[in-house]
């Protein structure tokens, strides 16, 4: 049996979900299927900023993608049969460099083929740096980028892609305790979803003689600055939430000498300075520094923000589960590793109207609230909806 | 949510499934892992292993992403060697990689040690401990 077959038996392309006319063993619904969110985007480990990128990548210590976003206004199920649901985890949080990604939400089943109603989880592409030949700064190098374009399935039912937000550079300077000259950035985007496109821009040149020469350290030259994004709004659930919003960047300064580019780690010096609230706001960890920029506030994604204390130490809000949310980027402590945090699991609703009868059977649901005239089934984990 | 790792016939990870947590239930009301499995296994109509993981890391040492390994003798997850850090070594009680010695006490001055893997050794980090002229 085809894979055509196999999910549009005995039919033709005008018998499938959102098109043509409507069966009478049809029930139309909407539908929001949303992916699981990248983990955050770890800076280093180690002193130095090992997994900071160059050449369109993603800056170290950026919040994760939030996942994809799928929405369909008229998408056709066949009643009498089982529709699977998965939804997608959200990535999770490593020792290492980048971000991980989530996986992604999907509805199978009849007049539903694996390809067709999915929240798919933001994509990593990855590959080493040809110029890398340092021992000591640059120890790994990513062409890192998470993408996951916008499509549209037919004319009710689209596919939003996740994007990522940008970091900034700040200055020059000397740094003498590290070498001189230096550059100073302050690092940590906020991811998203909803828009297409990936691009970073960490454009970087080379020092001394290049790859080969005695001199093989990279220097950051610019940074692109720009938002991640809030994600996606919808009502399916009976209020508008945002799903698949990004996660917070964490702000640290980067200190980039010959020997290296120093992570800092933690904001400092002033209490909120570099806050990462929600997904939307960078800004730099210094009041010289100061580079502040914030979208609007989006709730449930992972952020890190810094102790009003006074202290290093740095407070972490996880990214919700079911929201799509990508995870923040944190240093829980002075003696703790920075860490990437893990993104939020996805969210499937489905919704129609009373006029057709409730589902015959159903598992793995979550209660959601009533809406009058609404038969409304919520999937916080994997499960199954039979119209 | 009820997270559950799926496994391969190596143990490797290939993918986590989420459940919510009223689908997990035993006959008593109590979450059971053995229920969440059967629920995954009669949903996806398959005999293959998924085994329950945290993704707050409460149980089996860390949250497990694909391509990760389950340990059936020590009942944890485990992550790669972090490719940065050659010579860390593994935790013998919880299976994460660490540095091959801890870092030097904190002082009065509340150093950031980080481990350099170049020099084998721990670097004080704090800004803090940064005199101010270096900003300039």
């Amino acid at each position: 049996m085809s894979t055509f077959q196999q999910f549009f038996p005995g039919g033709d392309s005008s018998s499938s979900g959102g098109g043509g006319g409507v069966p009478a063993t049809t029930t139309v619904a909407e539908l929001l299927v949303v992916g699981g969110g990248s983990s955050g985007s770890m800076g280093s480990q180690g002193p130095y900023a090992q997994c900071i990128t160059s050449q369109s990548n993603t800056a170290p210590d950026s919040g994760g993608n939030g996942g994809g976003v799928l929405v369909s206004s008229r998408w056709l199920f066949e009643q009498g049969c089982v529709y699977t649901v998965t939804v997608g985890t959200g990535g999770a949080a490593q020792e290492a460099c980048g971000q991980v990604h989530g996986t992604s939400s999907s509805i199978i089943g009849y007049n539903a083929p694996p390809c067709a109603l999915v929240g798919h989880a933001s994509k990593r592409i990855e590959a080493l740096n040809p110029y890398f030949t340092s021992s000591y700064a640059w120890k790994m190098q990513y062409l890192d980028k998470h993408c996951s374009p916008y499509h549209q399935i037919d004319q009710y039912t689209c596919h939003y892609g996740t994007s990522v937000g940008k970091s900034t550079f700040i200055k020059n300077g000397v740094y003498p305790t590290y070498g001189s000259p230096i550059m100073t950035i302050c690092s940590g985007s906020a991811g998203g979803a909803g828009n297409p496109g990936c691009p970073m821009n960490v454009k970087t040149s080379m020092v001394g003689a290049g790859p080969t020469g005695p001199q093989k350290c990279q220097f950051i030259t610019s940074v692109d600055v720009n938002y991640g994004s809030d994600g996606l709004e919808s009502c399916i659930s009976g209020s508008p939430v945002f799903y698949g919003p990004g996660g917070g960047g964490m702000n640290p300064g980067y200190h980039q000498s010959i020997a290296g580019v120093l992570n800092i780690a933690c904001p400092s010096n002033q209490a909120y300075s570099g806050l990462v609230q929600e997904g939307g706001y960078i800004s730099c960890f210094s009041p010289f520094d100061q580079v502040e920029m914030s979208r609007p506030s989006v709730s449930h994604s992972g952020c890190t923000y810094r102790q009003p204390n006074g202290s290093a130490n740095c407070c972490v809000t996880a990214a919700s589960a079911n929201y799509g949310a990508g995870g923040g980027v944190t240093r829980p402590g002075p003696q703790a590793l920075p860490t990437d945090m893990n993104g939020g699991s996805g969210v499937v609703f489905v919704r129609y109207p009373t006029d057709y009868s409730a589902a015959a059977s159903v598992s793995g649901n979550t209660p959601t609230p009533a809406q009058p005239g609404y038969h409304v089934y919520r999937f916080n984990g994997d499960g199954s909806i039979t119209f | 949510m009820a997270h559950f790792a799926r496994l391969d016939s190596d143990n490797k990870v290939i993918n986590v499934h989420v459940v919510d947590n009223n689908w997990v239930l035993d006959g008593d009301g109590k979450e059971s892992e053995a229920v969440g499995i059967k629920y995954l296994q009669d949903l996806y109509k398959t005999t293959d292993s998924f085994i329950q993981c945290s993704i707050n890391a409460t149980i089996r040492s860390v949250y497990p992403r694909i391509g990760d390994t389950y340990d059936v003798t020590n009942d944890w997850f485990e992550k790669p060697k972090p490719e940065i850090h050659e010579s860390w070594v593994q935790n013998s009680s919880t299976g994460i990689w660490e540095p091959p010695f801890a870092p030097p006490a904190v002082t009065s001055k509340n150093e950031d040690w980080r481990w350099d893997e170049e020099t084998q050794s721990y670097v004080d980090i704090n800004p803090d401990n940064i005199p101010s002229s270096a900003e300039e």
